[in-house]
């Protein structure tokens, strides 16, 4: 039971939408964009969100676009969790994907959701963050493509009614080997304490971006340096885990104490996994 | 033809898998009004000023109550608690105001326009703190409060709400006796019941007089009273009906949202208002389980025999008591665990904090009772060097004992815990822990329980049987289908009795007050043993009455007569006999005279020679009999990580008899899988200023699939209560009852250290291991 | 661009087969549609935040949450979309394989998981124990052990064949 009104837009264009945002904020209506509807739903029904319409962008083809085109692989931003899991085709991004929220939740959630939405773990975004992704966006002031990673630094840095349309990596990333794990307090179906994803490069070296630790997803160049060079894989782990940040998330799913050990520990597992020891 | 003993599927059950079962929300009527809770944002603050009049103007909007439209104190035990708060709020949730509107949007939409400003009083986070001196007091009034059902000893200028105690023997005989002592500090948190359908009550007050109460209810009949003793009405006034129950597990026995909802409909002219809880309300504003902290001493000789048991619970029963000094007082009925101990010391403290307020949870006080004695029962077996099922053996309670309560044991009133633990400790056999992998072990644990119902000793069930003209059968009984199968348990006891299919008795699913016999309340376990008595008791009263119409009709005695698969017959030659239809309405000559008439089957029962514990000794007898069980685990448990997970589960109960033999492992598993939660992952948390931090099911975890154990093993052992339904004893809430503990055997196994706090989360053991490494 | 305003409308609905004409805001939820205009009560509001899965109903056969979806992206669609709701099952193995392996007790979750597993079916049938799990990890019982259930699927599904995924 949603207690507010609003109204509802279902634009066919990324302009449209745009446009259709703009109008609506400049009356006044606080417009926000709506696609699997997990954050938008329950946070208006908790009113920790009014908005005064809403706008589903699912019915923009380009917002589910999914393949291959000019040596990149392309994604669409409303594409649900669970179409990037059965696509399988870029299964570092499957394997994140498939251990965000449940099964059936992951047919709602989409990918545009997880990495702009409020909940703040953005698990999606950790396999874009470590592959030369690019991101497409329209807003305002028009069409953009931008690297993920100038664009992303935990938050994606978008302009008021600027819209997330797709993202793409090089075709080849998606063969690169990777690893990705979640730890929880406990269960299987919870927030993170740490997620964890891993790509090794093609001169062996093995980057990592972790959720959980910090309010907002993390990745680090010292951290990964320090994963380089010799040493078991449980040394590397220890001597990379001093690059975390100085305070950690701290809340009902753990301690900051704890989550450096699991940060520790998964980071050990990650290097062991990807270079077989 | 038998229907006890078999595993007849529930009678609601198609309704159950079509969605075509209704529950309280299912059928809201047009023009039913809704009021929503406006809840304290404070855990402890002074009531300044609540400004109701923004919400007043919002559109749909009826009417706006507060604490000034209800002038009256709510309380099972103690009438502490108002429904809408008054001068002081005393815990996050709780109700400040109640606005009623045309539709839930309306209302909930007003609701958030409610201003509170209230200044913030000193809070009380802990039962620790709340015993402290100079604590600051949650009820200064306490001492005023009127003891709605005695026992109840409070202590004024405290936070103590209620002192209950057991003395019994000489404790410093027993020291004296003692070679050994250990001890233990034990704590549970509080934990939340989580029924997958949420609470919720209507109440229409139609001008005849009459209050229709629709509620979740699992004691309408309480319901009723108190609704009846509140607002000065005739009990006869007030109709509680109670649709099928989504899962209750205690939390529907308190009476909370009936009140609000009588209130809100009283304040807008009697019309039809409901109130249902979201998900959040009822895990913040409605009551919980309660938490423990628990200090146990046990004295044992040398060889393992303990003398003395010195027992402190302080219960957090958060704001308000509701029912947790009854659950002190069975807590300290069975202190000791099913074990003999002559000299005995326990005090019980139900504790006020500024959390929300507790009431009943499956296994009343049990679970962590049970926890905090078989910890510690394994910390004497560990300082004995004794094996800890040796142990327990050899202390193990037997007919011709006492309990704490000086209740003498027979072995139809104990059954028979002897076989169970050795059931179990067979069944469970291996190393208490074993390596599996470079840092991977598999860790068994074992833990016993007992329980009785402690149940007022004038608890009442009645039952009603009538016949169709076809000769089938009408059964009504008072008990609430909460998911246990009572009622079906019912039908399958007046079938046996009756000599006729289950198939041929017609239940009914809903209650009402109004027509259906008093049942005492659907909490206990005890739906079986004392609905089940009453229907037995109607099934005779029916079969006299068919026996004396038959016995017209065949011209002979009625002690000459039989009754069953819906004839009576003579019992010398069963060639000679009339149909139950021929004889249930009235027999009819050839002629067309009839003599006789429509026979109806009347059966009631009442607990006996229970008695009320005495206040300095805690002398009494607190319930019909016992249920005993052992249950026990294994873990594989990673000791890089900290990450465990239960594997194997099992239980051996002395179940009496099992009527529905699958309906009572589902029930006994069912209650395995939430131990298992219990022990592992439930906990209700409050940040530093009394904020509920996991009001949701996303943050306050329940089991999920994949999670329970690869196995269940469900064994049943039957020693029949004699005084029982063909001897089936309590088994609804004891599925759960030992599993924290034996999940924190296996654990301390595995770990090496012993596990004392619940919920044992992998975080919680990298913590003892940091500091038993701190400590090295 | 299709648009709703605020406020109540009629719209068309197909669900369980059939078209139903249903009043409604844009801010309702399918849940409450169900329930509360249509009369289908048999998907429950268990949290209707997403956590517990009692709302589960098939939409173009796949199960989604019901309390997290606008009625309006629904309604008025050129074909269809289809909503199933526990109601609209009739005599599916997937019913009597609840009631043999006795999957339910108090029967309030009984109808999201009920719509789960028959849209596993549906959508995968070989579904190895590992996916079977992660599944019925969407929906909460408080009532049972989760073996009933997952005997319960393993009938509906027929006993794992072939290995469990390597991933």
């Amino acid at each position: 039971m949603i207690p507010t009104d609003f109204s509802y837009w279902r634009p066919e264009t990324a302009e449209e939408a745009v446009a259709v945002h703009q109008q609506l904020a400049d009356d006044g209506q606080h417009p926000v964009y709506y696609a699997g509807g997990t954050e938008v739903v329950t946070r208006t029904r908790l009113g920790q969100l009014t908005p005064g319409a809403v706008i589903d962008v699912k019915a923009i083809p380009e917002a589910r676009r999914l393949g291959r085109d000019g040596g990149r692989w392309h994604v669409g931003a409303a594409l649900s969790l669970a179409d990037l899991i059965h696509d399988g085709s870029w299964p570092l991004l499957a394997r994140v994907a498939e251990r965000v929220a449940d099964h059936t939740t992951r047919s709602h959630i989409t990918l545009g959701g997880n990495l702009a939405g409020t909940i703040a773990y953005r698990e999606a975004a950790l396999p874009f963050w470590l592959a030369d992704a690019d991101v497409a966006t329209v807003g305002p002031h028009g069409r953009r493509t931008a690297r993920f990673h100038d664009r992303f630094d935990g938050t994606l840095a978008l302009d008021p009614g600027e819209l997330v349309v797709s993202l793409s990596v090089p075709d080849g990333v998606r063969q690169q080997p990777s690893y990705a794990q979640k730890a929880t307090r406990l269960d299987y179906v919870d927030y993170p304490l740490v997620t964890i994803a891993a790509l090794r490069g093609a001169e062996g070296q093995v980057h990592v971006a972790l959720s959980g630790l910090k309010p907002e997803p993390f990745r680090s160049a010292a951290l990964d340096a320090a994963l380089i060079g010799s040493g078991s894989s449980a040394d590397r782990a220890e001597r990379a885990a001093r690059h975390l940040p100085v305070t950690l998330v701290q809340d009902l799913h753990g301690t900051g104490d704890y989550r450096r050990f699991v940060a520790q520990t998964v980071l050990a597992d990650a290097l062991t996994a990807l270079e077989g020891h | 033809m038998h229907a006890v003993g078999q595993s007849v599927a529930r009678k609601e059950a198609p309704n159950k898998v079509t969605g075509r079962a209704r529950y309280n929300g299912d059928a809201t009527p047009v023009g039913t009004l809704t009021a929503v809770i406006v809840p304290s944002r404070h855990a402890h603050a002074r009531l300044r000023q609540v400004d109701v009049a923004p919400a007043r103007r919002m559109p749909g909007v009826v009417a706006v109550l507060t604490g000034q439209d209800a002038d009256l104190l709510c309380g099972e035990v103690l009438e502490d608690r108002p429904p809408l708060a008054r001068g002081t709020v005393r815990y996050h949730g709780e109700p400040v105001a109640l606005v009623i509107a045309h539709g839930e949007a309306e209302a909930r939409a007003a609701a958030r326009r409610v201003a509170i400003d209230c200044a913030p009083l000193p809070l009380v986070a802990s039962v620790e703190a709340a015993v402290a001196p100079d604590a600051p007091l949650i009820h200064p009034e306490l001492g005023a409060y009127k003891r709605a059902q005695p026992p109840v000893v409070p202590k004024p200028r405290t936070n103590i709400a209620d002192h209950a105690k057991i003395r019994r023997g000489d404790p410093a005989e027993g020291w004296a006796a003692s070679d050994v002592t250990v001890s233990g500090h034990y704590t549970v948190p509080q934990v939340d019941h989580a029924a997958m359908e949420t609470r919720s009550a209507r109440v229409e007050i139609l001008h005849d007089g009459r209050v229709i109460v629709q509620s979740t209810t699992q004691a309408p009949f309480e319901v009723q009273k108190l609704l009846a003793q509140s607002f000065h009405l005739q009990q006869g006034q007030v109709i509680v009906d109670v649709p099928l129950v989504g899962g209750a597990f205690g939390g529907k026995a308190a009476v909370q949202l009936e009140v609000l909802a009588y209130l809100a409909s009283r304040a807008v002219n009697g019309r039809p208002v409901q109130l249902v809880n979201s998900r959040e309300e009822d895990m913040a504003t409605s009551p919980v389980g309660m938490g423990l902290v628990a200090d146990v001493k046990l004295g044992a000789t040398r060889d393992g025999l303990l003398q003395v048991a010195e027992l402190t619970f302080l219960l957090d029963t958060g704001a308000y008591t509701d029912s947790t000094p009854r659950v002190a007082r069975a807590i300290c009925s069975e202190c000791t665990g099913p074990y003999r101990v002559e000299n005995v010391r326990c005090d019980a403290y139900t504790v006020y904090t500024n959390h929300t307020y507790a009431t009943a949870f499956r296994g009343f006080g049990h679970f962590p009772l049970t926890f905090a004695i078989e910890r510690t029962m394994d910390r004497l077996a560990a300082t004995l060097g004794m094996d800890p099922v040796e142990l327990r053996r050899k202390n193990l309670i037997g007919p011709g004992d006492r309990t704490p309560t000086r209740m003498m044991l027979t072995r139809s009133t104990l059954g028979d815990p002897r076989t169970c633990l050795d059931r179990a400790a067979a069944l469970l056999a291996g190393p208490p822990v074993q390596p599996t992998g470079p840092h991977t072990v598999r860790a068994r644990g074992l833990a016993l329980f007992w329980k009785t119902s402690s149940s007022p000793p004038n608890a009442i069930s009645g039952a009603l049987v009538s016949f169709n003209q076809d000769g089938s059968v009408n059964l009504s009984t008072g008990t609430v289908e909460v998911g246990a199968g009572t009622k079906t348990t019912s039908a399958q006891i007046l079938a046996e009795q009756l000599g006729i299919d289950v198939d041929q008795v017609h239940i009914h699913t809903h209650i009402n007050t109004k027509v259906d016999p008093e049942h005492w309340k659907t909490v206990a376990s005890m739906s079986t043993f004392m609905a089940g008595r009453a229907v037995m008791e109607a099934a005779e009263d029916a079969k006299a009455q068919l026996k004396s119409v038959a016995a017209i009709a065949l011209k002979c005695a009625p002690g000459d007569l039989s009754v069953g698969q819906g004839r009576v017959f003579l019992t010398a030659d069963p060639n000679v006999s009339v149909t139950v239809s021929d004889v249930a309405h009235g027999y009819s000559y050839p002629g067309g005279d009839a003599v006789g008439g429509q026979i109806i089957g009347r059966g009631s029962y009442i607990m006996r020679h229970l008695t009320l514990l005495d206040e300095e000794t805690g002398e009494g007898h607190p319930g019909p009999s016992f249920t005993v069980g052992a249950q026990g685990v294994e873990i594989d448990l990673d000791t890089r990580t900290w990450q465990y997970r239960v594997v194997r589960a099992l239980t051996v109960v002395d179940a009496g008899r099992a009527i529905n033999p699958a309906g009572a492992r589902a029930m006994l598993q069912g209650g395995m899988c939430m131990g298992i939660g219990l022990a592992t992952r439930e906990g209700v948390l409050y940040d530093r200023d009394g904020q509920r931090l996991n009001n949701q099911l996303r943050t306050y975890k329940v089991m999920r699939a994949g999670e329970q154990p690869d196995a269940y093993v469900v064994e049943l052992v039957e020693t029949p209560q004699i005084d029982a339904p063909f001897g089936a004893r309590a088994l609804g809430e004891h599925g759960l009852l030992a599993m924290p503990a034996a999940v924190a055997a296996a654990v301390s196994h595995a770990i090496g250290r012993p596990v004392d706090h619940l919920p044992i989360t992998p975080e919680s053991l990298w913590q003892l291991s940091r500091s038993a490494e701190a400590a090295r | 661009m299709q648009s709703t305003n605020t406020g109540r409308a009629e719209h068309l609905l197909t669900v369980n087969g059939e078209q139903r004409r249903v009043s409604l805001r844009p801010a309702d939820t399918l849940l409450s549609t169900l329930r509360d205009e249509l009369g289908l009560t048999g998907a429950k509001p268990g949290c209707e935040n997403g956590d517990c899965g009692a709302c589960t109903v098939l939409v173009d056969g796949v199960p989604m949450k019901s309390c997290l979806l606008l009625t309006t992206e629904f309604v008025d669609q050129d074909p269809p979309r289809s909503v199933e709701t526990v109601e609209g099952l009739d005599g599916a193995d997937v019913q009597r394989q609840f009631l043999q392996h006795w999957a339910f007790q108090c029967g309030y979750c009984t109808s999201g998981f009920l719509m789960l597993v028959e849209g596993l079916r549906r959508q995968q049938p070989e579904a190895n124990r590992d996916e079977r799990v992660d599944w019925l990890r969407s929906n909460i019982c408080r009532c049972t052990s989760y073996a009933e259930l997952i005997h319960a699927v393993e009938a509906v599904l027929g006993h794992e064949r072939g290995a469990p995924r390597s991933s």
